[in-house]
């Protein structure tokens, strides 16, 4: 009776442990399809065809890969970006763009919603393939993901309270306190230009209400935002803030692929988006939702 | 300081359609939390080998660690090599964890309500000519549960709060629908009112429901 009442106990204690089941391979009509492309593309090189605007056409069967599924993740959290309708579904620029490159490359896209934190877990742990959420270029993010082609320029700048006469640029930021999320260009561009001028900037990295409430409750001094947010935030008559000077550097937007996704469905996205800014699709997305057509780089 | 009764409206209004959702969560986790904290109890009661010291490393390593912590740990880092957890739903994985870390609050409670049974109890019942399992079914539970009931009534609660982590993970519900639409209205006063308020609700009527039953199981004496 004891022994019997071990033994279902231990397994009631394994209840909560790691499931047993080996990392499966990715589908096998990817690899083969990718194989395929390869084969296709070395051979094809200079007839790469323009990809249509409907669902694939056999043509582009033969240099994208089928049959694929991509989990996206995005917060939802950053309206006009990404945000919930009124019917409760991912909707925003990013919704856009990425049902336009699913039409124009056959890949089924499946959202993946949670907030800043989880996007870039669920990446790195592959319960995604990619996080989209107007995410900028750095360094260590190229080192850990797979970028894609930039797919919208932000111009960033300095944005001070309104009544702060204090900063009107970079250098007036010492003794300060910027606000910036770590591992952002928000961070690295200001924190080098720091460094190299001497100024002693103070940083503030986490602000659950956000950065822009952190500075107009003058609890903060500066952040480093777009013209789209900023206008976003005044539109609701609850902030007293301003842009200062010139934009301090241009923000190009990537979406953070996991490094075991397949190169040629990165590559297959990056020529969606290129078609897509080259027939002027890109910036008809970006100025419906956001005002602005960002999908060319304006600074330098 | 001005308060717009029109986003708090509509806040309220997209996110109390996820309540039902928290209460799901909260009760799954509870339940889990429960069976495993019954488990814990009757293994340091009995003092089973080898599980003993298992469950000993468990209730250390949950009731140490911070929640947040662990929900990562599991569904974002044991994700890396378990396909398993990999295509779990966030939901499911939240009541899991939930309830694996609320079952080393609650077998703590479980082991004081039970060492609240006076001994002279148990020796009597075996003397009747009851088993162990009857003696304990019978005899020990049914009183050590009076003793349980507030302070399990008090890991419920701390249950439904700490479904609001869900967001982080994916697993929508009230307060994590109520957050987004506060970051995204950019009315964060209104958006914390209706998550304070609802909460606050819904823990009251709560406790209500727990005086009513300890009330009822105390008249049994």
């Amino acid at each position: 009776m004891k022994r019997l009442l071990a033994l279902a106990l231990a397994g009631v204690m394994v209840f909560g442990v790691v499931g047993c089941g080996a990392k499966t391979e990715q589908a096998a009509p990817q690899e083969a399809a990718t194989e395929e492309a390869a084969a296709e593309e070395e051979a094809a090189a200079t007839e790469e065809a323009v990809v249509e605007e409907d669902a694939a056409t056999e043509e582009a069967d033969a240099e994208v890969p089928t049959g694929v599924k991509l989990v996206v993740a995005t917060t939802c959290m950053t309206k006009p970006y990404s945000y919930y309708d009124d019917e409760e579904k991912p909707a925003g620029s990013e919704i856009d763009i990425w049902n336009e490159i699913s039409a124009r490359t056959g890949f089924e896209i499946e959202w993946y919603v949670a907030d800043f934190a989880g996007i870039t877990g669920a990446v790195d742990s592959g319960i995604a393939d990619v996080a989209s959420n107007a995410l900028g270029y750095t360094e260590a993010r190229a080192e850990k993901y797979q970028l894609s082609e930039p797919y919208m320029y932000q111009a960033s700048y300095l944005c001070v309270y309104g009544d702060d006469d204090t900063i009107n640029s970079i250098d007036d930021l010492d003794g300060k306190v910027y606000c910036c999320n770590d591992d952002t260009p928000s961070k690295t561009v200001v924190d080098e230009y720091c460094k190299a001028h001497n100024i002693n900037v103070q940083y503030l990295y986490e602000a659950t209400g956000g950065f822009m409430m952190e500075v107009n409750l003058r609890r903060a001094d500066a952040l480093c935002t777009s013209k789209v947010n900023y206008e976003q935030k005044m539109a609701t008559g609850e902030f007293n803030l301003k842009l200062v000077g010139d934009p301090l550097y241009e923000e190009a937007e990537v979406f953070l692929f996991s490094k075991d996704t397949d190169p040629a469905i990165v590559d297959a996205v990056n020529k969606a988006v290129a078609d897509m800014r080259a027939d002027g699709t890109l910036g008809k997305i970006l100025e419906d939702n956001l005002g602005v057509d960002l999908s060319s780089p304006v600074m330098g | 300081m001005s308060i717009s009764w029109t986003y708090v409206w509509k806040i309220f209004q997209v996110s109390i359609p996820y309540l039902g959702q928290t209460i799901w969560i909260a009760i799954c986790a509870f339940l889990i939390a429960m069976l495993l904290a019954l488990v814990l109890s009757i293994v340091n009661e009995n003092r089973i080998p080898v599980l003993y010291q298992i469950g000993k490393v468990y209730t250390s390593f949950f009731r140490s660690t911070p929640l947040i912590a662990q929900l990562f740990f599991f569904y974002y880092g044991f994700a890396q090599i378990s396909e398993t957890i990999r295509t779990m739903k966030p939901t499911t994985a939240l009541i899991l964890i939930i309830g694996l870390n609320q079952a080393s609050f609650m077998a703590e409670t479980l082991r004081g309500a039970f060492f609240s049974v006076d001994q002279k109890q148990r020796e009597a019942a075996l003397a009747c000519g009851l088993t162990r399992w009857q003696m304990l079914y019978r005899i020990v539970i049914p009183q050590a549960i009076r003793v349980a009931v507030p302070a399990l009534s008090n890991s419920f609660v701390g249950i439904m709060k700490t479904t609001s982590l869900g967001f982080t993970i994916g697993a929508m519900e009230f307060l994590g629908r109520a957050k987004m639409e506060a970051t995204n209205l950019v009315r964060f006063f209104e958006g914390y009112l209706v998550i304070l308020v609802v909460y606050w609700i819904m823990i009251a009527l709560l406790s209500a429901v727990q005086k009513k039953m300890e009330n009822k199981l105390n008249n049994l004496y």
